[in-house]
């Protein structure tokens, strides 16, 4: 299997609140990321698929332009991640994005082309991958 | 068992096209990638393997960065692939064939390391990684 990993960038705000609690306890629970505020996300997406002569790429550069400007962007660039995925109570933390991102992507991929894995990074020292259900590609 | 994984730089040309595609499926396939240009491409290799008593190490890095230089990097550096290298008259010199490629002169190259993944990066955007025909990573 060859893994081919492309990445894009998109700016979105986002605060971390559970509505089922008062102001104080998110406050207590989520300090300062309570309060709404934003980051450059890095999308990372790793496919995978067997290459040869016949078929010596993954997945066409097309294809990988039309996943970031038709599928991620329109979802991610300026978006609020509280409501960019699901509109109550969505608890937009890195976590729960990632997922997200993945159950956009993978429709999308082209017959053939495996989801390998998805990795949002939020800042430059916290970063969140997901590898689907499959812990056996947990390898990256 | 220790992974140890050395950078090497080289610079090529290459378009992606397929000869047997109109010109027009060659643009809508590998969109302006079928107009020749280049790239600065980065090179990691990784082995893995368990390191010598009396060295410590796992292999020299300097011999290793000569075996990736002569294997690898001699033979693409400042080429254009689709032309001045001979794999790649027969395979479309894409970042994942050049990948399975420096795989191929890379495996077994180095005495008590087994090769366990070639990465190349294009560019800071897009990047291959290969583990081998029974590899997936794990």
């Amino acid at each position: 299997m060859m893994y081919l990993t492309f990445n894009a960038a998109f700016n979105a705000v986002h605060k971390l609140w559970n509505p089922k609690f008062d102001a104080a306890r998110n406050i207590e629970l989520f300090a300062e990321c309570a309060n709404r505020h934003g980051h450059l996300y890095e999308v990372e997406v790793t496919v995978g698929a067997e290459v040869a002569g016949r078929r010596p790429v993954v997945m066409d550069r097309a294809e990988i332009h039309r996943i970031i400007d038709d599928v991620l962007a329109p979802k991610l660039e300026d978006a609020d991640m509280n409501t960019a995925f699901v509109q109550d109570h969505f608890m937009s933390t890195g976590e729960n994005i990632v997922r997200e991102i993945w159950k956009l992507v993978q429709p999308e991929l082209p017959g053939g082309v495996a989801l390998a894995a998805v990795r949002l990074v939020s800042t430059p020292n916290n970063s969140f991958v997901y590898f689907g259900d499959d812990e056996a590609l947990a390898c990256h | 068992m220790v992974y140890v994984t050395r950078k090497l730089h080289f610079c090529a040309a290459h378009r992606l096209h397929d000869a047997s595609l109109s010109r027009e499926e060659n643009e809508r396939r590998f969109g302006r990638c079928a107009n020749l240009h280049g790239h600065n491409y980065l090179l990691e290799v990784t082995y893995a393997g368990e390191p010598d008593e009396a060295t410590g190490m796992l292999v020299h890095l300097s011999n290793l960065k000569q075996i990736i230089k002569q294997r690898v990097v001699d033979e693409l550096d400042h080429k254009n692939l689709g032309e001045d290298v001979p794999v790649f008259r027969d395979v479309a010199p894409t970042l994942e064939m050049i990948a399975k490629y420096a795989w191929g002169r890379l495996d077994g190259a180095v005495p008590n390391a087994t090769l366990h993944r070639i990465r190349l990066h294009q560019d800071h955007t897009l990047w291959a990684d290969y583990y081998g025909e029974a590899g997936s990573g794990s």
